[in-house]
């Protein structure tokens, strides 16, 4: 690079792939990210921008940024959840969540420090191989426990039990959190509804480690190979996943990693295909009005806006609303990017606004399908002294379904089981 | 003061140029390889740059997200290319037939173009989103909205000696200057120009690339979702 460049500059630049390099100077500085990017109203300033974070990096990488652009730039490129909004509304298609990745990873590589909550949470999953820092062995109790306490139509075999070529993938928040473990049970139960033979990996299930891409790390590649190395050895042929995070990790991130044989399905794509083929019947009234929040994971990133929508409006008696901002210009929860970890406060507002909406929508709930958007949306509803309750989509078929294990039903059965579990990070 | 304005176009122009090089330097000696390798990388097939001309034509995107903004961002960037035609019969000669034929069209973008950045700058400021403008919003626009005033004040009103202003510039261009033109509102007119271009976005360049690389992605991910 050009000698009058800093050296942080330079690795800053070459951290960038040529096509961010064009990215970056591709900006026309219109300000319509500005408008809709979900974190600014909360902390209103340019760096906060996609516009203000691209014309930081922009200066970083030609040499020229002073150690205020530097801060900036981190305090920035921090303080968002890379929902991807940014990149729907761009006149110009810049794709940003890509490169606030790829940014945080040259930075960090160039020796800006990422916050301290990131640090130990990519600590965490390195050394324990989930976010939650619990012993793996603790991974599949979930299963265990449901078993015992009979939420099963029968036993949820591991792979090594029963060689299936549908696996489902809990994901460790749902495999960790006892909050959240009903989302794994019930995903498990709706299949086995469908009479899908499908197997867990339960203890042998690695952390889908896309945490470490959305927070710039290094190992990323090294440990998404080894895993798809590992999923790819048991030749399963489809992947089922709960949370819109890990969909995101095992269907985008390893792109290339994993062999293309290995489909790799969200659960309601995977529910909207079994209601659809006739072996998952939606039975009883659900009488409710809700309102669908997509993932961001899910929907922006993915395209999958459809099926989700398909599977609620499958379930008889449950009518959809949609909010002022949905599908590809839903709000973000402000889970996802690492951006509870380095900002909670603005998490909390970015959750407490999306309530505010799904109130002004007329309501009566609100249905996410990623139980890391329900853990967001929940403390969202608290912090908005909000009484709307928020469900994962899963509840919403279960009750249609098999209502006797409903999600409260559930967390009671797991809580007064024996066996571990309990709330810690992220 | 003619030599003055003479070396600061020069050095602006060449500065300019630099900058070009010096940026597809950096793209063409980057890393092509992104983080992770795209592994059904999808070939441009010619509906993908037929879409992709769409959206660059028509800002399409824009379009679907702010009729107002977008009937401003449009005309500006219209009228901007034909008042920029327009004024290469000013840098040709003899001037191409194509060149002459868009004079009148380049008439009524004369009066757009200051029409479209007004509009632009009260939607953007009448948007009552804290800071949505940026200063270097307000410079952009601002200072082109001047340009664009005077050289419309020069073609309505003031009428200066085209034929000495022509002989200027092609003088300027063929590394002979001459004298400066009579007309001070022609010579501000330039100066604001040249002192414009260094703070010209390169998105002109960069944007065809990048909407084109975004169409691309989107039939790639098209072919690993799933029943689609
Ligand atoms: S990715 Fe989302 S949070 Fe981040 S700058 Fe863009 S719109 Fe804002
Ligand atoms: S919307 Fe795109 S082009 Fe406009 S300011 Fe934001 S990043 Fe730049």
């Amino acid at each position: 690079m050009a000698g009058d460049k800093g050296p942080q500059a330079d690795k800053i630049a070459a951290g960038l792939t040529r096509r961010q390099l064009i990215e970056i100077e591709a900006c026309s500085r219109c300000g319509e990210c500005l408008l809709w990017c979900p974190v600014f109203p909360h902390d209103p300033r340019e760096e906060i921008s996609s516009r203000g974070k691209l014309g930081r990096i922009r200066k970083l990488a030609g040499g020229i940024a002073s150690p205020s652009d530097e801060a900036a730039l981190l305090d920035g490129l921090y303080a968002c959840s890379a929902c991807g909004q940014c990149h729907v509304v761009c006149p110009i298609r810049i794709n940003t969540p890509e490169l606030w990745e790829q940014a945080r990873l040259a930075l960090a590589n160039s020796g800006l420090l990422q916050p301290e909550a990131q640090i130990q949470q990519l600590k965490t999953i390195r050394e324990y191989d989930n976010s939650y820092g619990k012993p793996r062995a603790q991974r599949g109790l979930w299963a265990e426990r449901a078993s015992r306490a009979g939420f099963f139509l029968g036993p949820v075999p591991t792979w090594s039990e029963q060689q299936s070529e549908v696996l489902y993938f809990a994901g460790c928040t749902a495999s960790f959190d006892e909050t959240m473990q009903p989302v794994a049970v019930q995903s498990a139960r709706l299949l086995q509804e469908a009479g899908v033979r499908f197997s867990i990996l339960g203890a042998d299930e690695p952390c889908c480690a896309s945490k470490l891409r959305r927070m710039g790390d290094n190992e990323f590649r090294t440990e998404a190979s080894r895993r798809a190395e590992m999923l790819a050895g048991k030749k399963v042929r489809t992947i089922v996943v709960s949370c819109a995070g890990c969909f995101k990790g095992l269907h985008s991130d390893y792109r290339g990693i994993l062999p293309p044989s290995v489909e790799v399905l969200h659960l309601t794509e995977f529910l909207w295909r079994l209601i659809r083929e006739g072996s998952l019947k939606p039975r009883h009234e659900v009488p409710l009005t809700v309102t669908y929040h997509d993932p961001c994971h899910l929907g922006r990133h993915n395209g999958i806006y459809e099926e989700p929508r398909k599977v609620l409006g499958s379930i008889p008696g449950l009518h959809v609303v949609e909010m002022k901002r949905s599908g590809p210009f839903s709000a973000c929860c402000g889970m996802g990017g690492g951006l509870k970890l380095a900002r909670p406060d603005l998490q909390k507002k970015m959750s407490a606004a999306r309530i505010r909406e799904a109130e002004a929508a007329g309501a009566e709930a609100v249905v996410t399908p990623c139980q890391t958007c329900l853990m967001g949306l929940s403390a969202g509803a608290a912090a908005a002294a909000s009484s709307l309750p928020v469900f994962h989509l899963n509840e919403m078929l279960v009750r249609s379904v098999c209502p006797e294990i409903t999600f409260d039903t559930i967390a009671a059965g797991l809580k007064s089981s024996d066996g571990q579990g309990g709330r810690s990070a992220p | 003061m003619g030599v003055l304005l003479a070396c600061a176009a020069y050095a602006v122009y060449a500065a300019f140029i630099c900058r070009l090089f010096f940026h597809i330097l950096l793209w063409v000696r980057a890393s092509e390889q992104a983080f992770t390798r795209p592994a059904y990388a999808v070939r441009i097939r010619p509906n993908t740059v037929a879409v992709t001309a769409l959206d660059l034509l028509f800002l399409r995107r824009l379009f679907s997200q702010n009729k107002l903004l977008w009937i401003g961002s449009w005309t500006f960037h219209l009228s901007f290319l034909l008042v920029f035609l327009g004024h290469m019969r000013y840098f040709l000669n003899p001037v191409p037939a194509c060149i002459t034929c868009l004079q009148p069209f380049g008439l009524v973008a004369g009066y757009l173009l200051p029409l479209s950045l007004i509009l632009l700058l009260i939607l953007r400021t009448s948007s009552g989103k804290n800071r949505y403008v940026s200063v270097y919003n307000y410079f952009l626009l601002g200072t082109a909205l001047v340009i664009s005033l005077s050289g419309l004040g020069l073609r309505v009103f003031i009428h200066p000696d085209l034929a000495e202003i022509k002989a200027y510039i092609l003088a300027l261009f063929t590394f002979r200057p001459e004298a400066l033109p009579q007309s001070i509102v022609f010579v501000a007119h330039f100066s604001l120009v040249l002192f414009l271009l260094p703070f010209l976005p390169l998105h002109m360049v960069a944007a065809p690339l990048v909407t084109l690389d975004a169409r691309r992605r989107e039939d790639e991910l098209r072919t690993v979702m799933h029943e689609r």
